[in-house]
């Protein structure tokens, strides 16, 4: 392969889409050689997005809109080619694993790419030989999708696209469902690719685990391009620029929280606490046991720990979707069942589109409530407390990811449940959603609720929780209360040191 | 690393689900019916065990208790609607269980590269195939909105009978929209992956004709002609 052939050149282009004429890329000038490792950064909604689907040729094919200027992917010009042109040339990997698999199992998923662009049997065996070695994924080959943790995931959406002996790897948000084990699996393996030469283009808002790799950083504003800088400027620049810029900060380091923000006045009717709770599911192992602590209004309680230690099943059995297997949980002081808790827990899931059943943000809040004769009135005040009332007409769907978030909070204000339960609320958040995101829950506390967050995402743990729930590998949950907490002890948790 | 493909191949899978369905229609002797079953249920031991054998065993028997018990106590309305219905199913059922077995266990390349090989069309079989990898992908969604919805007590249950319109409608909604969003990703990620109407596509597995393969047509061969003769002794 020459040199020519395989670098993108952008030339004065614009793309408009056809469905949304306010979102697009403007003025876009930029070529990528061969080799290069190159990050798309910039707020949400800054079309970094758009600019990955032209290089990997699904615009103006798939998302149709109208085209200015020029823009040649190994030579070919993307107007004048389909999706499937580039297939053996670049690989794509996505922000959602559970959508950008076709077929179910590992085995299957690897060498699809190279199936579908008729390779012959024994080369694409061969391949496949050399992808579980080179890649280290030998023990994953016999495993389903589904029974894959979200970094191996992303490591199959990998390796199909490695199988297939691409030269440009075209990445969108592919940590955005990663936890930090998963997101250093990433690393490790975006930093093979980058050895062996391959061009890598990476559109992200986690930027922390690209420091050492990335050789360019296309900062972008409403979709145009800010400014391009090399690897090393993006860097060394400090706190301040970043967020300036309103990223995320390169520098986990220098992120600190202050200690203490805890609610102003202790709510101490609003208490939960749980004893000696254990749980297990039938006919398979123990995840907890044990599990004694105790939390009053004004608490947010981070819950930490590895991958699949029953985290998410932990705030399960505390908000009654699951039953213990044994123990007790009181809440105000008096023992609370399954039904009794879920009356007075609210939970927020990964992806809010779960939740969402109404027409329109309005309805979604007051529904349920119908019997209430100044139901809207109270809706609307609360959407004004979370800057939400300018939607209060469109459907909850269209929403950003982080207004979105923010309306299942708002959602809990209107039955005004004192429990509020958070799984990874900021995946695929930026740096300014991610801010806001956390406002809303801090504000939540000062009024005397207790949230339980899990998250992955130091950032944010660092300058929210007042507590902390330690689920460990030994099966046993240790409470970090807030008189011993400081942010400090995340560093070490999150790996950041 | 082995790359042997899944056996029997399955274009003989599917192969053998067509005749399936044609006899569970053309039997109508009680025998072979239910040696039509037997002889699917016994097979699917190799693949699900004896335990799975036996629950399909007592569902199929109760299903023809039933239809005996209302034929012989005559029950108003009951007995005219019921018997058949059911018969239905009985005659369904030994193919619905083939076709759950290609669901679980048939690999969705081979199955690809199979109905190429029998000339179906791609512009029928790729679409034929989202729906096939769709079907667990539904079932999780449902549960997930399940949860959601039990959360905030908007969930099927007797105390939202009363407004069961407006309760399914809370399932139907987020359903429609995950879809919508999961069937756009899931598209695009097909065609940057290359998957394609116009080219060919290669298998990375061996699914040529073998000696296995050989061996269990004769043996459907067989199966299928005792259970004609079965089915004329008897009529």
């Amino acid at each position: 392969m020459n040199n020519l052939d395989d670098e993108i050149k952008f030339n004065e282009f614009g793309f408009t889409y056809d469905n949304d004429g306010n979102r697009g890329i403007y003025d876009i000038n930029l070529s990528i050689q061969e080799g290069e490792f190159v990050v798309l950064t910039g707020p949400s909604g800054c079309g970094k997005t758009t600019l990955t689907r032209c290089m990997n040729g699904l615009i103006p094919d798939f998302y149709e809109g109208k085209i200015k200027g020029s823009c040649h992917v190994c030579g070919m010009e993307i107007s004048h080619h389909e999706t499937g042109d580039y297939s053996a040339r670049v690989g794509s990997v996505f922000q959602d694993p559970r959508s950008q698999f076709f077929t179910m199992h590992v085995k299957t998923e690897i060498p699809f790419p190279s199936e579908n662009l008729g390779m012959p049997m024994t080369l694409i065996q061969e391949q496949f030989r050399n992808t579980t070695e080179q890649l280290n994924i030998s023990d994953l080959l016999e495993k389903s999708i589904f029974e894959l943790s979200s970094g191996e995931k992303q490591k199959i959406a990998i390796a199909s696209v490695y199988n297939a002996e691409v030269g440009i790897y075209v990445l969108d948000e592919p940590s955005a469902n990663l936890d930090e084990i998963g997101t250093e699996q990433l690393r490790q393996l975006l930093e093979q690719l980058k050895e062996q030469g391959r061009t890598v283009i990476i559109s992200e808002h986690k930027l922390y685990y690209l420091r050492e790799l990335a050789d360019r950083v296309v900062l972008m504003h409403k979709g145009k391009i800010k400014e391009i800088l090399s690897g090393k400027d993006f860097a060394d620049n400090n706190y301040e620029w970043f967020k300036k810029n309103s990223l995320r900060q390169i520098n986990l380091k220098d992120v600190t929280g202050q200690p203490g923000v805890f609610g102003a006045e202790r709510e101490d009717s609003i208490r939960i606490k749980a004893d000696h709770l254990s749980f297990k599911y039938p006919r398979d192992q123990l995840l907890w046991k044990n599990a004694c602590f105790e939390s009053t209004g004004g608490d947010i309680i981070g819950i930490i720990g590895k991958n699949g230690v029953g985290k998410s099943t932990l705030i399960r059995v505390l908000m009654g979707l699951e039953k213990q297997t044994s123990g007790k949980i009181s809440m105000f002081n008096r023992y609370a069942s399954k039904q009794q808790r879920r009356k007075k827990s609210f939970y927020v899931m990964q992806d809010v589109d779960y939740q969402f059943f109404e027409g329109s943000v309005l309805n979604e809040m007051v529904s349920g409530y119908e019997d209430d004769p100044k139901v809207y009135e109270r809706a609307k005040l609360i959407l004004e407390k979370f800057s939400l009332a300018a939607y209060q007409d469109v459907h909850p769907s269209t929403l950003s990811g982080g207004q979105k978030q923010r309306l299942s909070i708002a959602l809990s204000c209107m039955s005004d449940m004192p429990f509020l339960y958070f799984d990874e609320p900021t995946s695929g958040l930026d740096a300014e959603n991610m801010k806001m995101v956390a406002e809303t829950i801090k504000q939540q506390a000062l009024a005397g609720k207790i949230a339980f967050v899990i998250t992955h995402d130091y950032e944010f743990a660092v300058s929210l929780f007042t507590s902390l729930l330690i689920v460990k590998d030994d099966h046993t949950i240790r409470q970090v209360d807030t008189s011993q907490y400081a942010p400090t002890l995340l560093k070490k948790i999150f790996q950041v040191e | 690393m082995s790359f042997k493909g899944f056996k029997p191949g399955v274009h003989i899978l599917i192969l053998q689900i067509i005749i399936t369905a044609i006899l569970g229609f053309y039997l109508n002797s009680q025998a072979a019916v239910t040696g039509l079953f037997l002889s699917v249920n016994f097979l699917l031991i190799y693949w699900y065990g004896a335990v799975v054998f036996l629950k399909r065993l007592v569902f199929y028997t109760i299903l023809n208790g039933v239809v005996i018990g209302l034929t012989m106590v005559q029950m108003p309305i009951l007995s005219w609607l019921f018997p058949s219905f059911i018969m239905m199913i009985i005659k369904i059922y030994p193919v619905s269980l083939l076709i759950k077995l290609m669901i679980d266990k048939a690999p969705m390349n081979e199955l690809l590269y199979s109905l190429e090989i029998l000339h179906v069309p791609k512009s029928l079989s790729i679409p034929t195939m989202v729906v096939y990898r769709y079907v667990p992908t539904v079932f999780r969604e449902i549960r997930y909105i399940n949860e959601s919805l039990t959360m905030r007590g908007l969930n099927l249950s007797f105390s939202n009978l009363n407004r069961i319109i407006k309760t399914l409608e809370n399932y139907i909604v987020p359903l429609l929209f995950r879809s919508d969003k999961i069937a756009e990703e899931l598209a695009a990620a097909s065609l940057c992956k290359g998957l394609s109407v116009k080219r060919k596509r290669t298998c990375c597995t061996d699914v040529r004709f073998a000696m296995t393969d050989f061996i269990y047509l004769i043996c459907m061969i067989l199966v299928v002609g005792a259970l004609l003769f079965l089915n004329r002794l008897n009529t």
